[in-house]
Formats: structure tokens, sequence, C-alpha cells
């Protein structure tokens, strides 16, 4: 190579772009199986027999035509580099729907080398692809690999030399004679004239004489795994399976996130730092005491509400397992290529609130944790659907850190503010379908096979994610403590919860105290309901002012995501907005059906 | 009839009588819990509602596979997923004890041994009694979709 291109991995979503860039790049990104892992492009740098030339993830894609804002991004890549070589990553066992996208990629001029990936699996469902016939017939490079094990990577990294440009024309004059009379379409632009690449049919038609010549098909008895992937997207045996699912991911999550927290991290907070930093930290009285320790009379580590206190209480003591286990089972779904059938399965359900099953996937995310739920939100395809679900994820979806504080503190109502919250996001999304402006469009879920995960990739995908919390959010739990406490010390607190105290009181139901709350969850919601407990209150009124924290405000990082991500659906205000009248709308809605709910039945 | 559709038919039978009495305790019915009288088995605790749905669709797929015949795969495969209910469910609860056992509390970081295997003693729920006997279905994978 004589300059330095860039190496682009391109093909449709899930076809292993993302195993084949890390087994390339040495890398550790994400893959998971399903589609739309990757909503933005990762980059590294491949080593070549000549030097290092940078390599590309780019967003899956299914044709140059984007349908999408992931899509967008991979077809604005491709546009923008100079001289790419492209890696076009096609899933052997749908090679047909694959090679459209090659075809395409080669009718505009691009030099591609082929990675025929799942080559293991496309032999087990009798797909039998001639690569060698493949590489003629194309006039590019076909190389055989197995992403996820390594197979074939070395000859497709030797190969990279070797991508070559190639013509429609030229393909169709390769094509064998009988296979020219294959493809005749209904407006004459088949294989007997010139190939128009731009007309999607007469591509298929070049496609279909393609596969005609280089790919057989044998009869194969469907597997267990196959059995067993239908009747996960039946509804009779499908709906059951999914409870018993997250029955599982509930009751696994519950179990960890209590062994650490309950079983040592309480202790140790509470019965060894807190009294020996209470004692040992200088200053009592002052300020700088009161802003990292707190209370020093307090005797748990969530009262004591100092940034060395409560602050690292929260973040390490208690959020961190509790994530660390929400993580774990939601790799392992998704790895398990579960995570789309559930798309499947709640597809209708969706529908009526003007967004399809794939939502499902930014709603799990944001159980996680509501920024990447956001993010996810790109794979969508209308700026509708995307200002719906990025709305109704950052009011009525709790992350996982707050799930995990929740459980710790109330976990005999924390099932019930769950589903309470849940309903709202239907019913709310409901509305909103009615009243937002735009198209939701119908769209063909993509199913994955049924895969065993691989433990390498569950690790990997928990280490980044647990990576990624302890650089992004447990700052922001300190902050919040810090801001707090500040705010307490200029007197900002008082005269918030006085002036806020009638609506708290009157419309809530709840005391003004909750006011620090309310600030401490704009900075981070784990962190405003560690510390209601700190307040004394009726059990209604904790569930009352826990629902308030978990609609109120989307914490900072949400709120920083929406924005950026309102930029390219529909605009900043519109997204901002909109979300925030909806959260004033829910607020006071959603939360005085509570209240009243309460109230007819005698326990408010 | 096949062997193994008797014994899925009668295993099915039994689940779903435990996943009915758990999902009406579930709802508030004042059915008397049976572990004075079977001294190893218990239907109580948290989200009792939620796992007697889950035994009680794994017994109607036990069977609905034994009725229809399991000499079809999708059959075997209705089993088979009844089988992972039944261990997830299971295996959650296992661990829940577990981990709820290993902390040793204020004075020491692991409890003993024998505290340990004491929390992992019976009573057991349902699922985790029914979780080794359905582990014959883990034969259908050997045997994979063909007949």
């Amino acid at each position: 190579m004589s300059q330095s291109p860039t190496v682009l991995l391109m093909g449709h979503p899930n076809v292993g772009k993302s195993a084949l860039f890390n087994r390339l790049a040495g890398a550790s990104i994400s893959e998971s199986n399903y589609a739309g892992t990757t909503v933005e492009y990762t980059e590294s740098q491949l080593a070549l027999d000549d030097g290092t030339v940078p390599i590309v993830d780019v967003p899956g894609t299914f044709s140059l035509e984007p349908k999408d804002r992931a899509e967008a991004v991979a077809v604005e890549f491709l546009e923008d580099a100079s001289d790419p070589i492209v890696v076009c990553v096609v899933d052997a066992t749908r090679i047909e729907r694959g090679l459209n996208l090659v075809v395409e990629l080669l009718d505009r001029g691009y030099g591609a080398v082929v990675a025929l990936n799942m080559w293991d699996e496309a032999r087990q469902q009798g797909v039998d692809v001639d690569a060698e016939t493949l590489s003629d017939l194309l006039g590019v490079p076909v190389i055989p690999t197995v992403a996820t094990e390594g197979v074939g990577v070395d000859d497709l990294q030797s190969t990279l030399d070797g991508a070559q440009s190639s013509s429609l024309a030229a393909i169709r004059e390769r094509l064998p004679p009988d296979g020219s009379d294959l493809g005749g379409v209904a407006d004459g632009s088949g294989l007997d004239g010139p190939v128009d690449g731009s007309n999607p049919a007469a591509r298929w038609d070049l496609v279909d004489a393609i596969v005609e010549s280089a790919v057989t098909y044998r009869e194969t008895a469907p597997s267990l795994a196959d059995h067993l992937g239908r009747l996960t997207v039946a509804p009779k045996t499908g709906l059951p399976f999914a409870v018993a699912v997250l029955y599982g991911l509930w009751a696994f999550f519950s179990a960890v996130a209590g062994f650490f927290t309950d079983g040592y991290f309480v202790p140790l907070f509470d019965d060894h730092w807190l009294p020996w930093i209470q004692t040992a930290f200088p200053g009592e009285g002052g300020w700088l005491y009161f802003l990292l320790v707190g209370d020093p009379a307090a005797t748990n580590s969530f009262e004591a509400f100092g940034v060395l206190t409560s602050g690292l209480f929260v973040a390490i003591g208690v959020v961190l397992p509790a994530i660390l286990a929400l993580y774990l089972v939601l790799a392992l779904l998704e790895d398990s290529g579960y995570m789309a059938r559930l798309a499947v399965l709640l597809d209708a359900a969706f529908h009526r609130i003007g967004l399809h099953g794939y939502a499902i996937v930014p709603m799990v995310l944001s159980f996680g944790c509501n920024v990447p739920g956001v993010a996810a939100t790109r794979t969508l395809e209308t700026d509708k659907q995307r200002f719906l679900t990025m709305t109704l994820l950052s009011v009525f979806i709790p992350c996982g850190a707050q799930l995990g504080v929740m459980m710790s503190l109330i976990p005999q109502y924390t099932g019930y503010i769950l589903l309470y919250l849940l309903a709202g996001f239907f019913v709310f999304g409901a509305i909103l379908n009615r009243l937002v402006p735009g198209s939701s469009p119908e769209v063909a879920v993509d199913i994955p096979p049924l895969r065993q995960p691989r433990l390498a990739n569950v690790g990997t995908k928990l280490s980044l994610r647990l990576r990624g919390f302890m650089t992004s959010a447990v700052p922001f739990v300190l902050a919040g403590v810090g801001v707090v406490n500040l705010l307490y010390l200029g007197g900002a607190v008082d005269w918030l919860a006085t002036a806020l105290g009638p609506v708290l009181s009157g419309w809530f139901g709840v005391p003004q105290e909750t006011v620090p709350a309310l600030i401490a969850g704009f900075m981070r919601k784990d962190l405003a309901i560690a510390q209601l407990s700190a307040i004394s209150m009726s059990p209604f009124q904790t569930v009352m002012s826990v629902v308030m924290v978990s609609i109120y405000f989307p914490c900072v990082a949400t709120f920083a995501m929406l924005i950026k991500e309102g930029r390219t659906s529909g605009g900043v205000l519109r997204v901002v907005g909109g979300a925030l009248a909806t959260l004033v709308a829910a607020l006071f809605l959603w939360g005085g059906l509570l209240r009243l709910g309460g109230t007819l039945l005698g326990v408010a | 009839m096949r062997l193994d559709e008797a014994y899925f038919g009668l295993l099915g039978a039994a689940v779903g009588l435990v996943g009915m009495l758990a999902v009406a305790r579930g709802l508030g019915l004042a059915v008397p819990d049976p572990q004075p009288t079977l001294a190893v088995l218990t239907v109580s605790g948290t989200f009792l509602l939620w796992r007697g749905v889950i035994l009680l669709s794994a017994g109607a797929f036990y069977l609905y596979g034994a009725t229809e015949g399991l000499e079809d795969p999708s059959m075997r495969a209705r089993v088979f997923m009844a089988s992972l209910m039944i261990w997830i469910v299971a295996g959650v609860d296992l661990l829940g004890r577990l981990l709820g056992a290993i902390p040793g509390g204020a004075d020491r970081w692991v409890a003993s041994g024998s505290e340990i295997l004491a929390a992992m003693g019976p009573p057991y729920s349902p699922a985790v009694l029914a979780a080794p006997l359905v582990l014959a279905a883990l034969a259908y994978r050997s045997q994979g979709g063909s007949p």
C-alpha cells in the first residue's frame, strides 16, 4: 500500500462486524447477538506487513440508502473516507441479503474484500458456499470467517492488500450463460441488458444469479435451538418463558446486589469506615467537615450525607454491586440472542405507542443506564419514534443504580414502583403517539439465532460497562453530595423547601424535607433515593417520593445525551422541550394519580 | 406410549398442581402451606404469584408435550423449554439462599460451613425439588431436531 487507506468494516447489523473488529485490531469493543450494538463508529489500528492502517467498525447498514441515523453514519463514513478498503462482512447463513450490499458497494466503485462470516453456522444449516467461485464471479477476494473463533481472520488480514473494485457489467459477463436468464425483471432491466445498480430489482436479480452459481442448499433438520427459537417468539409459549427469564433476572439481581451490599458493604461502611472517619477527620463543626463527612452523629452511611461517607457508600457499596449483577444478566441475554426475541414478543404492545419491538433494546439498556439507552434510539427509523423513546426512557425507566438503591432501602415496594412506572411508560406513550406528529413505520424485526453466550465476550462487555460506570457515574455521585451540601450551607435548600413546600405537601403529600433529594436527583437519582431514606416518612410517602424522584427529571448525564441526540432527531429544542413538558405533565398527573389512589385506599 | 411421555406427563401434572397452589397462595387465597405435611416442600416466599405462574406454565408444557407425542421434535423442544423455566427459578432460588447465608454478620466475614449448610437444607421450593427430576430433558439436547 503506497498510502494509508482506512479499512472500513461494513455489513448488515448483527453479522459479526464488531467481533471481527476485535479480532483484527486486538480491541475489546462490545459485541452482541442482536442488531444495533454499534450505533457509533469505533476506530483502532490494524497491523499490516508494511505498517499500520486505521480500521473502523461502522454501524450496520442494510443498504447505502440510509433509513435511520445509525445507517446514515455508516454511509457518511464510506463517502467521507478517501480511497477506503471496504471489508464487507456478510452473514453466510443469509448470503443473498449480504450480497445485495456487496453489489451495491461494487457498483459505486469501492474496493472491497468480502468476509463470509458465520461460515460454520452456514454449513450446519445446509448452506454450502463455493467461496472460490463466488470470488471469481464478484472479482474481489472472498474469505470464509468465523469471527467469534478467529477462524479465517489471518487470511482476511493478508488479503486486504488485494482489495479490488469490480463493475456489475463485469460480474454479469462472468456469470455462466445458463444463469443469465434467471432474473428478468418486470421493468425490463434484467440481466439481458446493462445492470442498473441503483435499481434494487435489478440488483436482486444479479444476486440471485450469483447465488445460483456459487451456493447450494442442503436439506437439514431443524436443531433443538431452532425449535426453541421458534417457541420463544410464539406468544403462547414465549410469554411464559419471558416471565421466567425476567423473574430470573430480577431474582439474580436482588440476590447478588443484596449479597455484596447487605452482606459486606453495609457492615464495612457502618461499623468501620463511618465511625473512623467521623473521629479521624479534623474540624468537626466546620464547613469542610460538613461537606466531606456530613452529620457527625449519624449511625449509618445513608444518613451521614458527606462526600466521603454517603457519597462513597452509595457509589461503591450500593450501586456498583447492583449494576454488576444487572449488566451481567443483560450481557448474557444480549449474547444469547434472546433480546431480539423479547422484541418480537413485545412488538404488538409497542405498536400501540407508535414504536415497534426493537424499542425494547434501548429500554432494556436503560435499565442499566439511561445514557446508552438514549444513544441506542438511533436505530429507530423516524424522528417521532426517537423522540417518543428518548422521552419515555428518560422519564419512566429507572436505571440499574437507582434500582439497586431502591432494592436496598425499600425492597418490599420496589416491584410495585417499577410496575407503576412501566404503566406510565405505556400510558404516556399512547398519549404522545397521538399528540406528536410524524410517522411510525412498520419494520421487520430481524431475529438472530439462539446461541450459547461466550464467556469471553460477556466478560469484555461487563468490564467495559463497569469501567464506564466507575469513570462517569462515580464522580457524579460524589459531586452530587458536594453540591447538595454546598446548597445547604448557602441556605438555598431551606429557601427551596419553603417555596416548594405547599406543592409538595398539597399535591403529592410528601414533606418539604424531600427538596434536597430532588436537587440531588438532578445529579444522580440513586443518590436522591438514598437521601430520601434519611427522612422520616410513612410507607406511602416513601413510595410517593421515590416515584417523584424517578419521574421528575433525568439525571444530568441523561440530560446531556438528550441534547446531543436531539440535534439529529428533530432539533434540540423539540426533543428537550418535549421531554421537559412530558415530565412535568407526568410528574403532576401520574404522581397525582398515585396520591389519589393512596387517598382512596386510605394509605396516603 | 413412550416411557418419556409417561414420565413427563406425570411430572407435568405434579408441577402444574403445585404451580396452581403457588398462584392461589400468591393471590392471597387461604390455602394451607404443605410444609407441615411434606417436610421438604414449602410453597411460600417472595414473588410467589410469579413463581406459581412459571410452574403452572411449565406443567402445562410438559402435559401438552406428553399428550401430543414426544417423537415430534417440536414437542421435545417444548419439554426442554419447560425444564429451562424450572431451572431458572430453582437456580436463582438456590443462589439467593447461598449468597444470603455466606456473610457472617458484623463479627466475621464468612459464616461457618455448618451455618451455610443449614441454610441450604430443606424445606425447598417446588422448583428446586423438580429441577433434578427434569434433568431428563437434557437427553433431547443430544438428539437435536431429528426424530
